[in-house]
């Protein structure tokens, strides 16, 4: 009972929800704008799709960071995905010219 | 490793669903509400009923010809008008139009110019009906559920929008640390206790889960683009129009060509669409009106499919000629059109949107429980503190103070907003504003004195209130108007949407006195003191969540 | 039409009310405490409680069409596992003595369902 008022157990808490809330949204949209241009589709379809499965995927990160043992690790897993997806988006756009 | 995951869902079950109940309440209520927001804003329009009681044996045909006429006179110059036939949810005619907006009119100013630009005809004579009172109506309640209010559109969107996502997460984290969701399927055990609250919650929440999955998700999908909007970046990048136009493709705008040409007959469109369908379109749009570029285009009526964006016929509003059918949309964009359908549920008969309506009421008993269950669990952490006189915590003193505020608060609201309908004086300036006013002024009054003095006694008197403000909605009704409910019971089927609001009402009232009456029960008294003995050591593992160990 | 969901709703709650009594709390409440069906009646309870659930979506179908039935499937599933519910806890022999309703609801459906008429 009493874990739950240490200051440690309030710092764990606090990390997860801005990994989870504010990480999670970062990396939720760095992951569903790269299955945009990934899905061989007209862009209406592939808009519609990538962003209908967005809170699908948003739901599991953050479900993820809470469930993950600790919160060091979810930070460095939310971080480590959102940088190499992210690297990997940027070339994707900046590689292919023009955005649209 | 199993066990943690359950233990770490219970703890986000139980943050991701407290720290939005109480909004979530609101949008609950709003939202089940809002599947019966024409019938409310009926209700709210005495004035119309009695043009409405006469059976109407128009046409379509005749009442789109009546209402063209209509707005030729009222607003010839308008750069749209919208029709909507009588039908069954709605037996009058009404015609609205907006204008080109003038420079410098603020967005509101436009609102506020919009709602009055409308009539409502009487299909019999096809004259105007008498002016209804200026009240919202059940869009108010609608809009209450996803815009909020006294703040831009914009923010209430996105508060609603992130409630939405604790809602959604709160439901997944919920099934996965339910441990005995099919053992417990149809377990219901009253006069337990904490037991009994979680019974309840678990009753409401998993016995509709597929609604309330289905409801949080698609909601959130009405507002997706705006919430999620970094694949539209990265196809389209600054081009919102492009996508606009390829998402929406039904949407098209037409510039006016500025040049005069009068409106085409257009009782043979409806005809040919009767034709085409198997029965008459009842909403019609038309824009640019008595313009070269005038077009007419007339909507399938919903109940054939789950999009709400139904197949229409486009015809040139000076030729008269059939244009086009609707653009074919890929089935990805069809899902799309299902699920937000799947939300507004226009599709919906009578039977359905009762079922949805209830299934919206379990969602909100659903927030309700939940909000109780933690609140009696902590309690029980302050039991012998309380035995030997001393206070429960902060915490604990809040969330009652709030739940009370917001369970038993918002009805207060709910009723307040009719009763305001029916005593407002009619012809006072910015009376729809007036309303409102009284909804917040309502809940606001619950929610301080519920901060004031969070008790059983609180409880009870909050919902006597909601309880005799409901219940005395159908005779203020008597009192204020001349459809009563011995009227509308017995008139024609023009009138059952009152005779149907009186009778709802009359059973919420109802349900809150029982409430009411069930938190006087001495028994339940003597219950709460004792600490809940009921639970074993078993149920407790999985109920009481612990915290999480921190690394 | 309605008649048809009135079909669907009874069947789902005799599929509700036979798969109620596969679980030991509820036999228990009707048999005593500590009975348990045995292997073979639970295995024929689930039988005809998943069939009368297929049916149930069936007679949704065949009032509302393959797009709107599921909808309303789902909100009769709801209504009928509440009134299972609420019944098995305050009148638990009436609750499962409820499974027989199944029976007109199919002749119902049977009589009803356009492909048999």
């Amino acid at each position: 009972m009493t874990s739950t008022t240490t200051w440690r157990y309030r710092g764990d808490v606090a990390a997860r929800a801005v990994a989870a809330i504010g990480g999670g949204y970062v990396l939720t949209s760095i992951v569903i704008a790269l299955l945009a241009l990934a899905l061989p589709l007209p862009r209406a379809d592939a808009v519609t799709i990538a962003t209908l499965l967005s809170f699908v995927v948003y739901t599991c990160v953050i479900l993820w960071v809470f469930a993950t043992r600790s919160a060091a690790r979810a930070w460095v897993g939310v971080a480590a995905c959102s940088a190499v997806l992210g690297a990997l988006l940027w070339a994707w756009q900046g590689g292919a010219g023009s955005v649209a | 490793m199993k066990d943690g995951l359950r233990q770490s869902m219970a703890w986000v079950h139980t943050w991701a669903g407290l720290l939005v109940c109480w909004l979530l309440l609101l949008v609950f209520m709003g939202g089940s509400a809002a599947y019966y927001k024409h019938e409310i804003t009926f209700w709210m329009k005495p004035e119309l009923h009695k043009a409405a009681d006469a059976p109407s044996t128009v046409t379509p045909a005749a009442a789109a010809t009546l209402a063209v006429r209509e707005l030729q006179q009222l607003a010839p110059k308008a750069n749209a008008w919208f029709l909507d036939l009588p039908h069954e949810r709605n037996p009058l005619i009404y015609a609205s139009w907006t204008n080109p907006p003038k420079k410098g009119m603020t967005r509101e100013e436009r609102r506020a110019a919009f709602r009055t630009q409308n009539v409502t005809l009487d299909p019999m004579t096809g004259e105007k009906t008498a002016a209804p009172r200026d009240t919202r109506g059940g869009e108010f309640l609608y809009r209450l559920h996803f815009d909020l209010y006294y703040m831009s559109a914009i923010w209430g969107r996105w508060i609603v929008g992130v409630a939405a996502m604790f809602m959604l997460v709160a439901i997944v984290s919920g099934v996965i640390t339910h441990k005995r969701i099919f053992k417990d399927f149809f377990t219901f055990r009253p006069r337990k206790g904490q037991r009994s609250w979680l019974d309840a919650h678990n009753v409401t929440a998993v016995l509709a889960l597929p609604f309330h999955l289905m409801i949080t998700y698609t909601g959130l999908v009405t507002l997706m683009f705006m919430y999620m909007p970094s694949p539209t970046k990265a196809l389209y990048g600054a081009e919102q129009n492009t996508m606009f136009a390829e998402v929406f493709p039904n949407a098209e705008r037409v510039k006016p060509a500025k040049q005069f040409a009068p409106l085409a007959d257009i009782a043979p469109m409806l005809l040919q669409a009767e034709r085409a369908w198997g029965q008459a379109p009842t909403r019609i749009v038309l824009t640019h009106p008595n313009d070269a570029s005038a077009r007419i285009v007339l909507h399938r009526p919903a109940g054939q499919q789950l999009s709400n964006i139904e197949p229409t016929m486009t015809f040139d509003g000076a030729s008269g000629a059939l244009l086009s059918g609707p653009k074919p949309m890929s089935a990805t964009l069809d899902a799309r059109g299902a699920i937000y359908g799947l939300h507004v549920a226009h599709f919906a008969d009578a039977l359905l949107r009762a079922l949805f309506f209830v299934c919206g009421l379990a969602g909100t008993a659903m927030v309700a429980t939940g909000a109780l269950l933690w609140g009696v669990k902590e309690r029980q952490k302050y039991a012998k503190v309380v035995a030997k006189g001393g206070r429960v915590g902060f915490g604990v003193r809040l969330v009652d103070a709030l739940n009370i505020g917001a369970i038993a608060g918002l009805p207060i609201a709910f009723a307040a907003y009719f009763w305001a309908n029916r005593l407002l004086p009619v012809e006072m300036a910015s009376r729809s504003n007036a309303e409102a006013n009284c909804f917040f002024i309502a809940w606001g009054i619950a929610a301080v004195l519920a901060q004031i003095r969070p008790t059983r006694g609180m409880w009870r008197i909050q919902l006597t209130a909601g309880a005799v403000l409901f219940a005395g909605l159908p005779l203020l009704n008597a009192l204020t108007t001349a459809t009563h409910l011995g009227v509308t019971l017995f008139g024609g089927p023009g009138l059952r949407p009152v005779a149907a609001f009186d009778i709802v009402v009359l059973l919420l009232g109802a349900l809150l006195g029982w409430a009411a009456w069930w938190l006087g029960k001495p028994k339940k008294a003597a219950a709460a003191r004792q600490p809940a003995r009921a639970s074993t050591a078993r149920d407790d593992a999985v109920i009481d969540p612990k915290p999480m160990e921190a690394a | 039409m309605s008649a048809l969901i009135l079909a669907g709703a009874a069947l789902a709650y005799s599929g509700f009310a036979a798969k109620s009594l596969t679980m030991d709390r509820h036999y228990a409440d009707i048999h005593g405490r500590g009975a348990e069906p045995s292997a073979r009646l639970r295995r024929q309870l689930r039988s005809i409680g998943w069939l009368a659930l297929a049916l149930s979506f069936a007679a949704c179908i065949a009032a509302s069409g393959w797009h709107i039935g599921p909808v309303v499937w789902c909100g009769v599933l709801s209504i009928a596992a509440w009134c299972a519910t609420l019944l098995l806890q305050y009148a638990p022999r009436k609750a499962v003595q409820g499974v027989w309703i199944g029976i007109p609801a199919v002749a119902a459906l049977l009589f009803l369902a356009p492909p048999f008429n």
